[in-house]
């Protein structure tokens, strides 16, 4: 089920962590990515030999998270936060909007296997509130227009100017391993823009005593 | 002594070792803190909020002085916030305030959110009666709740999902307290049963293959402290209070479990733990749960059956004994009493066994008595009564020859306990892997036959450890020096070291050198070793014992019920009688005319299957005491109905030698009219044998089943053996199976299939295919792959079988178990060589993957919510 590679991978990350219990969730991220974008049952199951673990406890992990998906999933996953900021900012009024976009409610897919649309709890960037995470980038301050644009360039297969909606996003973070990282051929795809990491603001000079 | 504090709890002092919970604390002075996710047996972890209380500390002045009231008590400030006393550890002065105003508002509270989404459906639910939500919503809930206002909000969950063969959950009762999970994972070991996905959508679920993959998996239902998990056999059968719960003990394993069973008009209900901490805790196997329907089964047989023209056919009581009398007495004249053979079985009880004993061997005169069809051997001496709590202070515990996960539950849950919690040192030798090597600190998978080379490589370590260690002489003075037999042994061991032992057992020398290291340095080793193993290997053990000094921490694993009693009774053979192998032998051979066996099946327990058919077959009277018709009863020429051990008093011999009563819960099955007049019954094996005696002219005059009780107890005790040593020689060079051959091995299993499971319906159903264990990369040289359907052959015949790819046996040894349904080792095993070469041949490709239902775990984010649970959209009035 899963590819050489993916198990490769999957036991180098193994070596960076003091315990196999500690390696699940990036194992768990190469497997969903090796599988195709989801888990089945079998590449959770695969994972469980592979780190020596009960099946259970793969599972239990697996379902804990809401980046992993145990059904087949769209291309795009579009997970809106709805969480209390979000949700105070308007974030239920983008996720009805996305739902008239798609045609489909939550937890679904479209017809075209383009689009899955979810909610999902703080991503933990409410200052940039309402905000949604599609695929691995973060996308603030979503408007209803937005929403319009995202899908259709998604649609497209072109990948919406995410950066620039995130400017606002102090430290942004990419997620833990990119294509390359995993050993998985990403010729064709771009590569994910480059983090620009923040230099440390220099320390305010000492107020004077008042 | 550990230190010992004192804390007040509602104005009563109580003094408790420092460590322990404050709800122990609480228990142990009578106050009863309401509590869900708290259980004695397992890890603490506050998830249910119920146990509450207000807890203080005396306070202390800044020079770290108690500061005292003006009347001289100590100032007690109280914590801020109220504390969950089953994670709270008693401290030296601590103020516990259990019932409070307060804290019984808080229980209400938490009470209002546990029952936010609960059915309230105890009218229906299995539970009530015995539910510890249901009481304490009785003693703390307040008749509303707020949280009904939101009651658009409710959650509607799968009533009936089903876990298990044994158990379903019910979604909307559970409330998370984690004590299956905390079972399993802690106590059981199989950690098969987690919690998944988060928040309010938190539920229990298993992963595993198949599903709740567990021997224990039952007691989840006990600990449950609402109605989420429920039996399915016991389902909607009873109320609970309806019922009445007869304690006796489960004559199923050699664990000699105590379970209480739960009758109602002589029908069986359940069967549930009853708390014994010197054997089963307060923990009973699945098998035992499960696997005792057998006895409410109308396929019992309720009169005896005498064959007349070659049909079996019912007759009277007195028909089918006097028939049986007139038969041993007619063989005893014409040939004497040496025609005839008694074997009995590990189900009888002791007081059975005995009076089967006094009957072939005083009154017929046979010497030819046995309780089973294989040479086993037996504990030499007795070991020590309160042998679990010793076995728990065990440092190093031994383990050789057996898999008690497949043959003793009990045993199994306590290794796991001493090796989990207690940190003993636990060495696993088997040829094959078993679930025991996942705990074990060191798993020896050494050579089938290469016992008595690894375990004087063993002797002859520890000896040089202490030789060369002058602390250690102390020990070799008192235990080896100018012991029977020790300097001949030291002298045998030479041919042993190291190496060469390592070499012939199949394992490597430094894991050889680590378990020696453990061993000689233990304070307390145990040795626990199968029946199967020869006699030889029993001798090096107790060589190894007398090294240590404790000849009575070495006791030999019996998986049969009351293996012990019987033997203990007498059901042995006497001066030049035969055992069961050489009965089965001698009646083939024309030699043993009568064969009496009682509760036992040489079909089934015979080494050699061939030979015991043609036994049957020969023998001229075959006399069958049974509780089912089957195969052997096919071969009979009498069968007697006997009673199983619930519907009789008496007693019974776990494998550790202990003695426990069994109570009668059931009258005698019994067959009657239509007007319900009773026209016949099974009875107790004692009644059917001490008639018999009186029908041959022997009146025991015991009327009652204490007279039995009592003669077994008046047998003489069983005294620890004394420490010595015999020297044991390794002749034999390791199996090595020839090119292309497999060395078959084989091992008990516990859901084998076999004599009482056709009439168990639940259990029955988690019975495996016929299977056999491959190595990896042996199949791969063979092209099977997992599931496919292989022949095995021997010299003798050949069985088909599912193969079942794993690293449980090594390169060039395959594994099957010795019996499984309709498929039994002991048609190809061949009994005359040390082990049996088998070849293997794919028959038929794996079948196709059965895909799983679409709806079975279908939790977490791919769920289709039926309820919108986003609270903002919510209308709160």
């Amino acid at each position: 089920m899963l590819s050489d590679a993916a198990v490769q991978r999957i036991q180098e990350i193994v070596k960076e962590y003091p315990n196999t219990k500690s390696a699940l969730v990036p194992a768990l991220y190469v497997a969903q990515r090796d599988a195709g974008g989801w888990l089945p049952r079998e590449a959770m199951v695969e994972v469980a030999e592979e780190l020596d673990l009960p099946e259970s406890h793969v599972y239990s992990v697996a379902t804990f998270y809401s980046m992993f998906y145990l059904k087949p999933i769209g291309e795009n996953v579009i997970q809106v936060c709805t969480t209390s900021p979000c949700g105070l900012r308007g974030a239920n009024e983008i996720v009805d909007c996305f739902k008239k976009r798609l045609g489909v409610g939550l937890n679904e897919t479209t017809a075209d296997g383009k689009f899955t649309l979810m909610e999902v709890e703080c991503l933990a960037a409410c200052n940039v509130a309402p905000m949604a995470q599609i695929n691995e980038d973060y996308y603030v301050n979503i408007t209803e227009e937005r929403v319009d644009e995202i899908v259709t360039m998604l649609g497209r297969g072109e990948k919406p100017p995410y950066a620039e909606f995130a400017q606002n996003l102090k430290g942004a973070h990419p997620i833990a391993f990119t294509d390359a990282e995993l050993g998985i051929d990403v010729s064709g795809i771009k590569p994910a823009d480059p983090v620009v990491k923040k230099e440390k603001p220099a320390e305010a000079a000492p107020t004077e005593a008042k | 002594m550990p230190d010992l504090v004192t804390v007040t709890i509602d104005e009563q002092k109580v003094t408790v070792p420092k460590g322990s919970l404050v709800i122990e604390a609480a228990t142990q002075i009578g106050i009863d803190v309401p509590r869900f996710c708290y259980h004695p047996k397992l890890s603490a972890v506050g998830m249910c909020r119920m146990c509450l209380g207000e807890v203080g500390m005396p306070k202390m002045n800044p020079d770290r002085t108690p500061a005292l009231n003006e009347d001289g008590t100590p100032q007690i400030a109280m914590m801020p916030k109220p504390q969950t006393l089953c994670t709270t550890q008693a401290a030296e002065g601590m103020v516990v305030l259990s019932e409070t105003p307060a804290v019984v508002k808080m229980r209400q509270a938490v009470l209002e959110f546990l029952l936010a989404n609960h059915p309230l459906d105890c009218p229906i639910c299995d539970k009530g009666g015995e539910c510890m939500l249901q009481d304490q919503t009785m003693a703390y809930a307040q008749g509303h709740s707020r949280v009904q206002d939101l009651y658009h909000l409710r959650r509607d969950l799968d009533k009936d999902y089903l876990l298990s063969e044994f158990i379903t959950l019910d979604r909307e009762r559970c409330i998370q307290c984690a004590r299956c999970t905390r079972f399993l994972d802690e106590v059981a070991q199989d950690p098969v049963l987690e919690l998944v996905a988060r928040g309010s959508r938190t539920m229990i679920d298993t992963m595993s293959d198949p599903p709740v993959d567990s021997k224990y998996s039952g007691n989840t239902i006990d600990i449950c402290p609402v109605g989420a998990l429920t039996s399915r056999a016991f389902r909607f059968r009873s109320r609970v209070w309806e019922v009445k719960n007869v304690p006796t003990v489960s004559m199923i394993d050699g664990s000699g479990t105590n379970i209480f069973v739960s009758q109602r008009n002589e029908t069986l209900i359940r069967v549930i733990p009853r708390d014994n901490e010197a054997i089963n805790e307060c923990w009973i196997s699945d098998r035992d749960r499960f696997g005792l329907e057998y006895i409410d089964n109308d396929a019992r047989l309720t009169y005896p059956l005498v064959r007349r023209d070659g049909k079996l056919e019912p007759a009277t009581w007195d028909e089918a004994l006097q028939l049986v009398t007139d038969k041993i007495k007619a063989a005893k004249e014409q040939r004497g009493a040496n025609s005839i053979g008694a074997v009995g079985g590990p189900k009888l009880t002791n007081e059975g066994a005995l009076s089967m004993a006094r009957l072939f061997g005083d009154v017929v005169g046979t010497p030819n008595v046995d309780a089973g069809w294989t040479p086993t051997i037996t504990t030499p001496g007795k070991p020590p009564a309160t042998f679990y709590e010793e076995l728990e202070g065990a440092d190093v515990i031994l383990v050789l020859g057996a898999n008690p996960n497949e043959e003793l539950c009990s045993l199994d849950l306590r290794l796991k306990k001493a090796a989990f919690q207690r940190k003993a040192h636990l060495i696993n030798c088997n040829p094959y892997k078993t679930p025991l090597d996942r705990l074990a600190r060191q798993s020896l998978i050494y050579n089938e036959g290469s016992e008595v080379a690894l375990l004087n490589g063993l002797a002859k370590l520890v000896h040089q450890s202490w030789t060369a260690e002058p602390a250690q002489t102390e020990a070799l003075r008192n235990n080896v020096e100018g012991r029977a037999g020790a300097t001949a042994w030291i002298d045998s061991l030479g041919p042993y070291s190291s190496n060469r032992a390592a070499e012939l057992a199949g394992i490597s020398e430094p894991d050889l050198r680590a378990a020696a290291t453990a061993i000689a340095g233990s304070e307390r080793l145990f040795l626990l070793v199968g029946e199967d193993v020869s006699p030889a290997v029993l001798s090096t053990l107790q060589n190894l014992a007398a090294l240590k000094g404790r000849s009575d921490y070495l006791v030999v694993l019996h998986p049969e019920p009351n293996a012990v009693g019987v033997r203990r009774a007498g059901l042995a053979p006497r001066e030049g009688g035969l055992d069961g192998q050489g009965m089965l032998d001698a009646t083939f051979k024309g030699n043993l005319k009568v064969l009496y066996i009682a509760a036992n099946n040489p079909l089934h327990w015979a080494a050699d299957y061939d030979l015991a058919q043609r036994a049957l077959q020969t023998a001229e009277f075959v006399v069958v005491q049974t509780l089912f018709e089957n195969e052997l009863t096919e071969h009979a020429d009498v069968v007697l109905p006997a009673a199983s051990f619930m519907e009789q008093d008496g007693t019974t011999t776990n494998f550790h030698g202990k003695v426990q009563n069994l109570k009668q819960v059931f009258r005698p099955r019994e067959r009657r009219d239509d007007d319900g007049n009773t026209l016949s019954a099974c009875a107790p094996d004692w009644i059917i044998f001490t008639k018999l005696a009186q029908l041959l002219g022997k009146d025991f005059g015991y009327t009652r089943v204490g007279d039995w009780t009592q003669q077994f107890k008046a047998l003489p005790a069983l005294t620890p053996n004394e420490v010595r040593f015999t020297p044991v020689t390794y002749e034999a060079s390791p199996a090595v199976a020839p090119e292309g051959t497999f060395q078959l091995l084989t091992g008990n299993l516990l859901y084998d299939g076999g004599e009482s499971f056709p009439y168990c319906d639940r259990l029955n159903r988690v019975v495996p295919e016929p299977f056999v264990y491959i190595n990896r990369a042996d199949a791969r040289k063979l092209g099977i792959e997992n599931l496919a359907l292989v022949e095995v052959k021997s010299a003798r015949g050949a069985v088909q079988v599912r193969a079942k790819l794993g690293r449980e046996v090594k390169a060039g040894t395959v594994w099957m178990p010795r019996r499984l349904r309709a498929v039994q080792v002991n048609r190809i095993i061949e009994v005359d060589k040390p082990y049996t070469a088998v070849t293997l041949t794919k028959l038929q490709d794996a079948p196709p993957k059965e895909t799983l239902p679409a709806d079975m775990h279908a939790v977490g984010v791919g769920e289709g919510t039926p309820v919108d649970m986003n609270i903002s959209t919510a209308v709160v009035p």
